[in-house]
């Protein structure tokens, strides 16, 4: 004769040794009401090697009786759902950690970009300083050369050109959209040239990666374009040539 | 241990030969160490059967104090963590960036921004006043005041904690976020309710009388409760990296948490001051499992000391062993030497 087999929900595990908790269900006709009704039975169950955890669905077989409640062992594991919670636990605690120092890079980062936009302003408020007194007319030849100097001095640091500039010298986030804009319009404008210099034989390369980043499956040359068309209107997306 | 205490009172007929652990007149009836008193008057053979009987029933007594302990232990369980606050997770951090006065400013502005747009408002109005020396020392002091003005209005020190939970709610809604602009996942939810359950805490430590706040702080954590248990249900990796994250365990949220008087009383949220009166009943209760705690460290004592004098006799017999072994080897090669000696003197003799 075969053995007992159930299957069941492991729901108490780690209090007894070797021993879990296995509750299984099974269904019984109420002849008094004439409906199928849900029976519980826990059964206490041999498990040598403890690799059960609470939310397994396990087979169990019956076994000579090895103490007074226990007749049952662990047969197989079905869905090891409780195992793979303790793994996902196990896993989330390391990814706290690169979390966490990830955040702290980032905190040091912007107090870093912080002070260099302080240090800038400073840099230009002294340049509009020294500005005035290079064109003050009390000033002897060699305090202008010393003046000349510091003013181009800050002037490479910075990368400023002309002094008052018409270029951007400070990021403003406000300004961002504004420069997004005229990029997406600029872009629209050079649509047609911009596509048809993806298409040109020596671009095919570029396009090829840039394509299958958007899409796995291969595509359709019509869907291509399409899809180029879009990655092209995103104004945070570099195209490889000028246009 | 409880192996260990069991098998030390079964052994006691090593102790038999033993001088008393304590002084007999501390060994009361009732108490563990009673056994030991037993084993050494077990000298007698006429009470060697009682004696035993007596012995198997000791050691009944103890597995069941011992596993009615660990059920009781098992069925109160204390929280891994602090099930309103948790243990560290985010919330440090951003407490910590709400209060950073170097690159946060009030209202959500940006230091780093408030400093160019100022920069660039001074520059305007400079370029206005171009010609005069006097009128540029002038409006460049006025735009000096007008960025301190400006500072001080706008200084973290000079907001409001509404402000700054707000500000706490944002960072956590984009730290959470399954992707830009995401203000609904669980995960979300669950920070934002947690950012609230800290702040409200606060004011909870501060207004102890106000019982309607605390009611709304106690359905928060219950509703994060239930968030995170649907979380659990249908992405169970991200629900273990979000309760992670938040500083929370998994009991926390699957077990039951009535937010009430013990949870203020045993987290200290109003200092040490006893907030529960117990009933007699509960009371007996408590002292109940006190003593068995008390006797079941007692017998774990016992055990202690028991197991060190098993082993060291289990040494002392070994001991034994081996310097008769010793002897053995000796008399052996005193016995080949002997023999070895007399062959010499023989072939000596011989040439």
């Amino acid at each position: 004769m075969a053995k007992q087999n159930f299957v069941g929900l492991v729901v108490s595990q780690g209090k007894m040794s070797k021993t879990v908790k296995v509750r299984v269900q099974r269904k019984v006709y109420d002849s008094r009401i004439h409906k199928e009704l849900i029976k519980r039975k826990d059964y206490l169950v041999h498990d040598e090697g403890e690799i059960c955890k609470e939310g397994d669905i396990v087979r169990i077989e019956s076994i000579p009786k090895i103490s007074s409640r226990k007749a049952f062992a662990i047969a197989e594991i079905k869905v090891n759902k409780g195992q793979q919670f303790a793994l996902y636990e196990e896993l989330a605690k390391k990814r706290v950690i690169e979390i966490e120092q990830q955040k702290g890079v980032e905190t040091e980062q912007n107090k870093s970009n912080l002070l260099e936009t302080i240090s800038r302003i400073e840099a230009l408020r002294k340049l509009d300083d020294v500005a005035i007194a290079y064109q003050a007319s009390n000033v002897s030849e060699t305090e202008r050369e010393k003046l000349l100097k510091e003013i181009n001095d800050i002037k490479d640091k910075y990368k400023i050109k002309s002094w008052p500039s018409t270029q951007e010298i400070l990021p403003l986030d406000i300004n961002k959209e504004e420069i997004q804009l005229n990029e997406i319009e600029h872009r629209r404008k050079f649509m047609t040239y911009i596509l048809d210099k993806f298409y040109e034989p020596e671009m095919s390369q570029k396009r090829e990666e840039i394509l299958s980043q958007l899409s796995t499956k291969p595509l359709k040359k019509n869907i291509a374009k399409n899809l180029l068309r879009k990655y092209v209107l995103k104004p945070e997306n570099e195209i490889p040539f000028p246009y | 241990m409880f192996a260990n205490s069991v098998r030390a009172f079964s052994t006691g007929r090593i102790v038999l030969r033993r001088a008393p652990v304590a002084p007999i007149s501390s060994l009361v009836p009732g108490h563990p160490r009673y056994a030991a008193k037993l084993f050494i008057e077990a000298q007698n053979p006429k009470h060697a059967k009682s004696i035993r009987r007596k012995e198997r029933k000791l050691q009944r007594r103890i597995i069941r104090d011992v596993n009615n302990l660990k059920k009781y232990d098992e069925t109160n369980k204390p929280f891994e963590v602090d099930p309103v606050l948790g243990q560290g997770g985010f919330m440090e951090r951003i407490k910590r960036e709400v209060a950073n006065q170097d690159t946060r400013l009030a209202g959500g502005f940006d230091r780093e921004e408030f400093e160019a747009l100022v920069y660039g408002a001074e520059k305007a109005a400079l370029d206005k006043a171009k010609g005069s020396s006097v009128l540029h020392e002038a409006t460049k002091l006025a735009e000096e005041r007008k960025k301190r003005a400006l500072m001080t209005i706008l200084h973290l020190r000079n907001t409001s904690v509404a402000d700054k939970k707000k500000l706490a709610v944002k960072l956590a809604r984009e730290e959470f976020s399954r992707s830009e602009g995401d203000s609904g996942s669980p995960e979300v939810q669950a920070a934002v309710m947690t950012v609230k359950i800290h702040f409200g805490m606060d004011h909870v430590r501060a207004n102890k009388k106000d019982h309607e706040f605390t009611q709304y702080i106690r359905q928060l954590v219950q509703q994060r409760q239930r968030i995170l248990k649907y979380l659990k249900r249908v992405r169970p990796e991200d629900y273990y990296l979000t309760i992670a994250r938040l500083g929370l365990t998994d009991d926390v949220i699957t077990r039951e948490f009535p937010m009430g008087r013990q949870y203020f009383e045993d987290y200290k949220v109003w200092g040490e001051k006893k907030l529960i009166k117990h009933s007699d009943k509960v009371k007996k209760k408590m002292e109940q499992v006190a003593a068995l705690r008390k006797k079941v460290s007692d017998y774990h004592e016992v055990a202690k000391e028991k197991f060190v004098l098993y082993k060291n006799s289990r040494l002392e017999k070994e001991k034994k062993i081996e310097l008769k072994k010793l002897a053995k080897e000796e008399a052996r090669l005193a016995r080949a030497k002997l023999a070895e000696s007399s062959e010499s003197g023989n072939t000596n003799t011989s040439t």
